[in-house]
This record gives C-alpha cells, structure tokens and sequence, in this order.
C-alpha cells in the first residue's frame, strides 16, 4: 500500500500538479479544480501506469476522491 | 512486383456556414468557456438543408484532383458514415458528379477511423495493380444525424470533406504510404452509435423511439479507449516501418477532442507540438478530420517534404487504425475565400 501511494502522489505531482495538494487533504476531484475531462485523464493516466486492465472512464467523477481512486487501483490490481 | 501507393494530390472543403459557441450557448445549457475547455472547439462548420454528404465529397474531391493535376483516377473510395441514403452507397454518385466515368466507387464505413480503413483500401487496390490510381475522401455531414436537443454532441461535431489523390509509385518516394495498423472492436458497438435505421432494427415490427433515430456517444468510455487504441495503434505501425516516435515530424490525428490528443501525445512521449490540431475552427468532422487537418497544417508549411508523418485515427466499430508516409511535394486545393 505504501508503494502505492507512494506511485500515486508522483503521479499527481508530474501530471495534475495544481490538484495534487487539495487532493492529498482529502478534496474531491471536482474541489480540487479537475473538471470532467480531466477525471477521465486521470482515469487513463491511472490505467496506463499501474498497468490495468482497460478501465471504462466512468469509475471516478467529479465526487471521487484520491480514496477512491486508492481503492479503484487496488480491487482492479487484484484481478489483473 | 507490388508497387506502392504515393500521395500526389489533397484537397478538402468545409461549408461556409460557421457555427460558434456563443451561438450554441444560445440555445443550449452551455457556454463557450466549457466547450473550448472541455474540447478544444472554438467553433465548427454546418451544412445547410439540402446539402448531403456527396455534395461535400465533391467539392473536396475536386480539389484533390485539381491539387493532383490530374482529371481521372482509376476508382474511388469515400470514407463517410453519413451517407446520402441507407441504399446504395454514395461514392457512385460521387464519381459521376465529379465526370471521372464508369471507374469502381464504394463507400466504406469506419466512421472516425474511416479516412484511415479508406486510404490502406485503396493503397491495397494500387499495391496489387487493380487500379493505378484511386480518389480517397472523408466526407461526412453528422449535423444530419445529431441530436437538437444534445449539448455533448452538439457542440463536438462539424461537417466537411477531405480527400486525397493516390498514384502507383516507388516506396522511395515522398509522399510514399509505407505501412498500415487496422483495428475494431466489435463489444463497443454501443459506445458510439444510431441504433435505428438499420436492418436491426428494421427487422423488429416494435415502434422506434425517436431517440434511437440520433446519434448517441458515451463521452467517458470513448475517450479511454481512444487514448488505449490510438496509441497501441500507433506503436505498432512505428513498429512495422521501422520508426521510432522520435524520427516522427508530425502526426495527424482523427480530431476528436483536443483532451484526447493531448493524452495521447503524453503516452506516446512525442511532444504536443508534433501533433497537428485543427479541431478548434471545425470541430470533429469524423471521416473528414484527418485530411481537413492535414490540408491546413500542409497550408499553413507545417509540413515539409520527405518529412515522416503518421495519420492515426479511432471512432465508432469500435475502430482503430494508423498509416505511415513521408510527406509528398504537392500543392493543396482549397476552398476559394
């Protein structure tokens, strides 16, 4: 899990720089400033770099939170 | 021997009634700073009543020709998914109008990845000598076909036409196309679609609901596999000519949304500004988009000859499919102003 996160916030911080905090403490997706398009670019950021099977773009919204995605990448690791 | 196909002619044409934002804004819950944020789009090109998709073919096809100096081809082949009727195909009608005679003309369906299935059709036909050369146009006029009342498609398409001009030739060439990747997926069907119309549902005796008589997209699940296709596609066709992304000067993509190509350009490591947009005065033109693009990035001296380009596209099947050529030293037919 640690590694995870670990991944997750370099991650943040290379692609979604400006959200990165806000999405750290906790705001959602939509809080933090990424509009729909951009969720959905997060959603294929996620998929690419964890190496996950292909992800449908309606997993996460604007109300997800980086919880969700942590728990998103996990349950899809598992069956990968 | 197989001879190789060379580009020697382009030519592409919008209708002149332009469609912006505020206008869209309008009449439907939205505003020009979500659709250019959200897409890219600045505004977009509308046929008007009684303007079909062949009108738009010819006029681009054209100027191919005229771009091509020449005044026949041996067949013709029109990339469109909104053609003038169900039955038959609109190519024929094309080619009459155009005055090239009685040369073999079929339409082919691929909707976004048309252009691309079109072009490594025809090429196929110059390859194995049935044809010396061939007319290739993306034509469509999805303002036939969308939903008045959708803002996520209304504000994404436009209509248009672009179309090419291909001759036997060496693969030494400008202008040579030198390998293919063609792909589908026929699970997404859904995705991106007119349910009605067809014989799916022509074969049912059930009332059609008028909903399904309109184009339908789902935005989210279509932009991740467009990111996923696209670029798988175009690793392979890298892979199958022997480049890698850094000997690419320009790659063309289907203008989907300004977001997509974005994505697309990070995942493949080629820099954005390798990437040739023009999505922000037409909009998504579907089968008309890569070579609308290409006309305005060979007009606009984006792209040099001899330089290597990369013609990528993806959309309804689902479809997916890449070219690759060297850039040809032609001049490009245009709309008068």
């Amino acid at each position: 899990m640690e590694t995870l996160n670990n991944r997750l916030d370099a991650l943040l911080q290379e692609r979604f720089p400006q959200a990165a905090a806000a999405l750290a403490g906790g705001a959602t997706f939509q809080e933090a400033g990424v509009d729909s398009m951009g969720v959905v670019e997060f959603i294929v950021t996620v998929e690419r770099h964890f190496d996950l099977p292909m992800l449908d773009g309606n997993e996460l919204s604007g109300t997800s939170t980086l919880d969700d995605a942590r728990e998103l990448i996990a349950s899809k690791s598992a069956v990968a | 021997m197989t001879r190789t196909a060379v580009v020697s002619g382009l030519g592409a044409w919008v209708p002149p009634h332009v469609v912006t934002n505020d206008m869209l804004a309008a009449e439907l819950d939205t505003s020009d700073e979500w659709i250019r944020t959200r897409t890219g789009i600045a505004q977009r090109h509308i046929a008007g009543p009684g303007v079909a998709t062949s009108r738009l073919a010819v006029e681009a096809g054209r100027r191919a020709l005229a771009s091509a100096g020449v005044d026949g081809v041996d067949v013709v082949v029109l990339a469109t998914s909104t053609p003038d009727r169900p039955c038959p195909g609109t190519a024929p009608v094309v080619a009459a109008e155009l005055g090239l005679g009685g040369v073999g003309a079929f339409d082919v369906a691929a909707v976004c990845t048309g252009f691309v299935y079109a072009l490594a059709t025809a090429a196929g036909l110059i390859a194995t000598s049935v044809a010396r050369s061939a007319l290739v146009i993306g034509a469509d006029t999805f303002s036939t076909i969308l939903d008045p009342a959708d803002r996520t498609t209304r504000v994404i398409f436009g209509d248009g036409a672009g179309a090419m001009v291909l001759r036997a030739g060496d693969a030494a060439e400008p202008g040579a196309l030198l390998g293919f990747d063609l792909g589908s997926d026929g699970r997404g069907t859904d995705l991106i679609t007119v349910r009605a119309g067809g014989s799916e549902q022509r074969s049912r005796e059930a009332a059609v609901p008028e909903a399904d008589t309109y184009f339908r997209m789902d935005g989210p699940q279509v932009f991740t596999r467009a990111v996923r296709y696209m670029t798988g596609s175009v690793r392979s066709t890298l892979d199958r000519v022997g480049w890698t992304a850094e000997d690419v000067g320009a790659v063309v993509p289907h203008q989907a949304n300004v977001r997509i190509l974005d994505t697309c350009a990070r995942e493949l490591g080629i820099p954005v500004e390798r990437v040739v947009k023009n999505i922000d005065r037409v909009g998504n033109t579907v089968a008309a988009s890569i070579p609308l693009a290409l006309a305005d990035a060979a007009v606009g001296g984006r792209l040099k000859t001899g330089e290597r380009v990369v013609l990528t596209g993806f959309g309804g099947g689902l479809t997916w499919g890449s070219a690759a050529l060297t850039w040809p030293d032609i001049n490009i037919g245009l709309q008068e102003q």
